[in-house]
């Protein structure tokens, strides 16, 4: 089950994320549903259409059940894949 | 500059301070400051930090297992240069307690994991003759490290008793003659301290880059400062 703390070796297509800050402030804001992830770039599928946010230098808002997570995109700047092998300290 | 210090580093008679809370929240009033007490106890009406001191580094992760997201801070206070930098690399702490030792690292290290250094002006005010000299060589160190690098600094007063406490205008006007500039001043006593408590009282930390955002309720509480 997805929770806070597994959530950065956790699948991400399918969550609500909103981005909180990031160095482009014209993607401050930006809402949507995950539809696919690569090492650099999370893929919302938002009401204007797909928009590819980078995952350096941005902090991501995560809405679980009922809880806001607040992720810093270089933790999880890593293949999908290779997120799930490595140690959370 | 019209400052409000906000001093996170006094010890009630509930830790190792000699007068009552009460005692300094009247001291406080009159010298128009805000005061965080450090004595490992979570008081709801004030700001309330610990202070731990290890003397290695299971220790000292141990001691941060407990009281991570108990308090409004944690202050660590170390001797050891190899503990300064173990505990500059780790981004539970919140304030690492004047160091007698400081290199580019561990400025480095404090800047990426958004630590501060603090400088305790009780050990340049109980301090004599040579002992002064050094303190003060190393306050000089740390200003130079920190325009350098620009890592987060801290000024608090470390009072025991209501007489170690100082008003914001005494504080700046030290720190001054020391070669402080005023924004310095203004950043290091209200910027700075206001910034680490109400980080703690909007997030729940859960691991390095991971956190959650507390409740409504909690976040009201940042209006008190």
């Amino acid at each position: 089950m997805i929770k806070p703390k597994n959530l950065i070796r956790h699948e991400f297509i399918g969550l609500k994320v909103k981005v909180y800050k990031s160095k482009n402030k014209y993607m401050e804001g930006i809402e949507g549903i995950v539809v696919d992830e690569t090492k650099n770039m999370l893929i919302l599928e938002t009401s204007k259409g797909e928009k590819m946010i980078p995952k350096k230098g941005t902090i991501f808002h995560f809405y679980l059940n009922d809880k806001v997570v607040e992720v810093e995109g270089d933790v999880i700047a890593f293949r999908p894949e290779d997120r799930i092998k490595r140690k959370v300290k | 500059m019209k400052i409000r210090f906000i001093d996170l580093h006094v010890h009630s008679k509930n830790s190792s301070g000699e007068n009552q809370i009460e005692d300094y929240l009247r001291v406080a009033d009159m010298l128009k400051i805000k005061l965080g007490f450090c004595d490992g106890i979570k008081y709801s009406e004030y700001i309330s930090g610990i202070e731990i001191k290890p003397k290695n580094i299971r220790e000292l992760n141990e001691m941060l297992k407990k009281c991570l997201n108990e308090f409004d801070f944690i202050l660590v206070d170390v001797k050891e240069p190899r503990l300064i930098r173990k505990c500059s690399e780790n981004y539970k702490i919140d304030i690492i307690s004047f160091p007698h030792y400081i290199d580019y690292y561990i400025a480095r290290s404090c800047r990426d994991n958004n630590i501060a250094i603090e400088i305790k002006l009780r050990d340049l005010i109980t301090a004599t003759g040579s002992k002064r000299i050094k303190v003060l060589s190393n306050i000089k160190e740390i200003l130079r490290l920190k325009r350098k690098y620009e890592f987060d600094l801290i000024i608090t007063s470390g009072a025991k008793s209501i007489y170690e406490l100082r008003s914001s205008t005494d504080i700046s006007s030290m720190l001054k003659i020391i070669g402080f500039e005023e924004d310095e001043i203004k950043e290091a006593m209200e910027i700075v301290p206001k910034k680490i408590v109400e980080y703690h009282r909007k997030y729940y930390i859960i691991s390095r880059g991971v956190r959650i955002l507390r409740n409504n309720q909690c976040q009201n509480k940042k209006l008190y400062l």
